[in-house]
């Protein structure tokens, strides 16, 4: 899998006019490698879905629920046309204290074999710590600038779609929101982004008002908010991510 | 998931499908229900699927139950039957069939994707694209506008050796618009007309013609028809907006269009899979051609010539003996246009003429070629190309004939003619009298001069008669 670091991706963004200098700085502001999408065999404009899953304390008791639901998500992007295409990239993280990269991003397949991790093919879904979701949210723009950048320089126009599921708010901090809202607002300027909802499993200390709070922070298009207490309602919440990741697309 | 279709009561778990609208359920062996989501669900939907199933009968009696998914029967959330419990509709389910996405042409492979034991060759591949074509019309004919087409909503049967249209629930009909819409499939000319007070884009059988190329074009070659490797890479909305598919460059042979540079080795599999289109069949070729680079919208049954089997009406125009009518009357139509053309100075206006409506042109060209006139192409050199500027040549020309109203000018010209030639004959007999080389005894051109007659149908036998040719004419004068 090929790489870049964060550095040498900024500046090219920056001299393309995609981000503004001061994004472009905040997003170098954390040095690192980031792996690339393989694009070379794609026939299609690709595009890239990222999930961030909530892998926090808050969320063992619904375990079950969500490695049944992560399936349930992947399979309905397994039948997206884009997914047909050869051209649906899938990047998968769970957060708590740190932010875990279940799967870089790789060319869904529609008969599976391709990388994309299933929840339930092992014990990868351990809830405990914290919620890092601003660390885990700049992390991952600093993959979608890496991969942007990537896609853009062998020839081909890539867009990007991001699926938050989460139960609360952020506690680690490490990063200022109204940073991680430029950086998203420049790049659904640039037609980068084309979709970022924030799926959110409200209780009681995280109502609907937070989440809807936590969304203009953020600067996302859509917060979806299903009730924590209904299992059934934790699934949906991963159906609705998918079809956020494919709307337009998913027939 | 519980609902209620016909009073029955269905309770199913595990949905076969999902989309944005809604979750498709299989309910028997032969029929499947669409439950939309709660959000998609409103007051205009649940009329739609009324309005759908009511005329479920009338449609299936005018296309058939074999190649459309028409609603038939609305699904209800509750036992009461009221509007607002409206939830879905039940429909004929086909099973087994893949979508033309499953079964498209995958240029990493370099033959068409295999569906359980269904493969296509490039000549079933192309016969399917005419049948799709085919579907749309009959649609078409019925007033019913598809909108929002994407691979998605077509269907292969194996057992017809049909493609199915499906999604018909969100087709423009009447007074219900579409609501979806695939931004990479969208025609430019609804984009560029932008979406109404309601957020909604309003399709046509055109904008039909333009998506259903695109997703022919992608199930044949593997991508979608604007979809470049480029330099600076521009994308596929940007690239159909400004009409530079990779038809336009390789038919202007050219690297840089509107500051566009083609990867060329990147292009390189999908220009060897469109020069393979070409050889197998050049009339799909063309019509691709014609609808990405000359943003003609004709569908492709229409482009075809009366004689090709593919075409619709072939089997009447053969069986019923219209073919030779119409041979006879291009053949007609052939004589007459070789005729000696008219010079500039005909005064036409006085003159009757018979426009020529360009029909037999039209006939001629499609009975005898495959390609688009080079008048079509050639166009592209004058840059962007409108819709203005495609329209063809119609052939019209003018033959001069007698009517009622240059009947006593023809009468005049033909009676001066004849008196000249009568004057210089007579002149000629005097002169050879006056040497002795003629004969006294025989009559003078000016006595056996026929005469002129002065309406227009005589003067039509007239000069059929004498064949006399009056364009032939109308040059000396």
């Amino acid at each position: 899998m090929p790489s870049t670091t964060i550095g040498e991706v900024t500046g090219e963004l920056e001299d393309q006019g995609t981000l503004t200098r001061t994004s472009a700085q905040s997003l170098a502001s954390e040095p690192r490698t980031v792996k690339l999408a393989d694009i070379s065999r794609i026939s299609d404009e690709p595009v890239f879905s990222c999930f961030l899953i909530d892998e926090s304390g808050s969320m063992a008791p619904y375990s079950r629920e969500v490695i049944d639901g992560q399936s349930e998500m992947v399979e309905i992007l397994r039948k997206s046309n884009k997914c047909k295409k050869g051209a649906l990239f899938v990047v998968q993280y769970l957060f708590s204290n740190k932010v875990k990269t279940l799967n870089e991003f790789r060319a869904l397949s529609p008969s599976g074999g391709d990388g994309v991790v299933l929840l339930k093919s092992g014990n990868y879904y351990n809830p405990d710590n914290s919620t890092a979701l601003y660390h885990s949210l700049f992390h991952l723009l600093q993959d979608i600038a890496a991969n942007y950048a990537h896609a853009y320089s062998n020839g081909v126009i890539s867009s990007f779609t991001i699926g938050v599921i989460t139960d609360g708010e952020d506690t680690d901090g490490g990063v200022q929101p109204s940073e991680i809202k430029k950086i998203i607002q420049e790049l659904q300027a640039q037609g980068i982004l084309r979709s970022s909802v924030i799926v959110g499993l409200t209780n009681p200390d995280f109502t609907k008002s937070m989440l809807d709070d936590l969304k203009t922070r953020l600067g996302f298009q859509e917060a979806i908010s299903l009730s924590q207490n209904d299992p059934r309602e934790i699934r949906r919440a991963f159906v609705l991510a998918s079809q956020s990741a494919v709307s337009g697309q998913l027939k | 998931m519980r609902f209620f279709i016909g009073g029955r009561e269905h309770t199913i778990n595990a949905p076969i499908n999902s989309g944005g609208e809604g979750e498709i359920y299989v309910i028997e062996s032969s029929h499947a229900a669409k439950i939309y989501h709660r959000n998609e669900l409103s007051n205009e939907r649940q009329q739609k699927v009324l309005a759908l199933c009511n005329s479920y009968t009338n449609n299936v009696a005018h296309l058939g139950t074999q190649y459309f998914a028409f609603p038939e029967q609305p699904a209800y959330s509750e036992k009461q039957i009221k509007l607002e419990t409206v939830c879905g509709f039940a429909m004929q389910f086909f099973p087994d069939c893949p979508s033309f996405g499953d079964i498209n042409y995958d240029p990493s492979t370099r033959q068409f994707k295999c569906w359980n034991s269904i493969q296509f060759d490039d000549e079933n591949a192309i016969q399917q694209i005419y049948n799709v074509f085919d579907l749309l019309e009959k649609l078409h004919r019925s007033r019913i506008v598809l909108g929002d087409i994407n691979p998605g909503n077509l269907l292969f049967s194996s057992k017809s050796n049909y493609p199915i249209i499906i999604d018909l629930d969100a087709s423009q009909i009447g007074q219900f618009p579409c609501h979806a819409n695939s931004d990479e499939y969208l025609d430019p000319f609804v984009q560029q007309q932008g979406k109404n007070m309601q957020d909604i884009y309003t399709y046509s059988t055109d904008s039909d013609i333009f998506a259903m190329a695109c997703v022919c074009y992608e199930f044949f070659v593997g991508s979608n028809p604007f979809f470049l490797w480029a330099k600076p890479p521009k994308g596929v909305l940007y690239n159909k907006q400004m009409r530079i598919p990779l038809l336009r460059y390789i038919h202007e042979n050219t690297e840089n269009i509107c500051g566009v540079e083609l990867l060329s080795a990147k292009n390189d599999a999908t220009r060897k899979r469109l020069e393979a289109l070409r050889k197998k069949s050049p009339e799909l070729y063309d019509f691709f051609f014609s609808t990405f680079v000359l943003d003609k919208r004709i569908n492709l049954m229409q482009t075809l010539d009366r004689s090709n089997p593919r075409h619709p009406a072939y089997i009447f125009y053969t069986q019923s003996g219209f073919d030779e009518v119409l041979k006879e009357i291009l053949n007609a139509r052939g004589k007459l246009q070789a005729l000696p053309s008219q010079p500039a100075t005909v005064p036409t206006d006085q003159l009757g003429i018979i426009p020529d409506s360009g029909f037999a042109k039209t006939l001629q060209h499609a009975t005898t070629s495959n390609s688009l006139p080079q008048s079509s192409h050639s166009q592209l050199n004058t840059g962007m190309p409108s819709r203005s500027s495609t329209i063809p040549d119609s052939g019209f020309t003018k033959i001069v004939q007698p009517t009622s109203k240059n009947e006593s000018k023809i009468h005049k010209i033909l009676s001066n003619i004849f008196q000249r030639n009568n004057t210089g004959q007579a002149n000629e007999t005097k002169e050879q009298n006056k040497h002795g080389t003629g004969s006294a005894m025989e009559p003078t051109s000016a006595n056996s001069a026929p005469e002129v007659p002065t309406d227009s149908i005589r003067l039509s036998l007239f000069l059929k008669n004498y064949e006399i040719d009056l364009n032939g004419i109308w040059e000396e004068v």
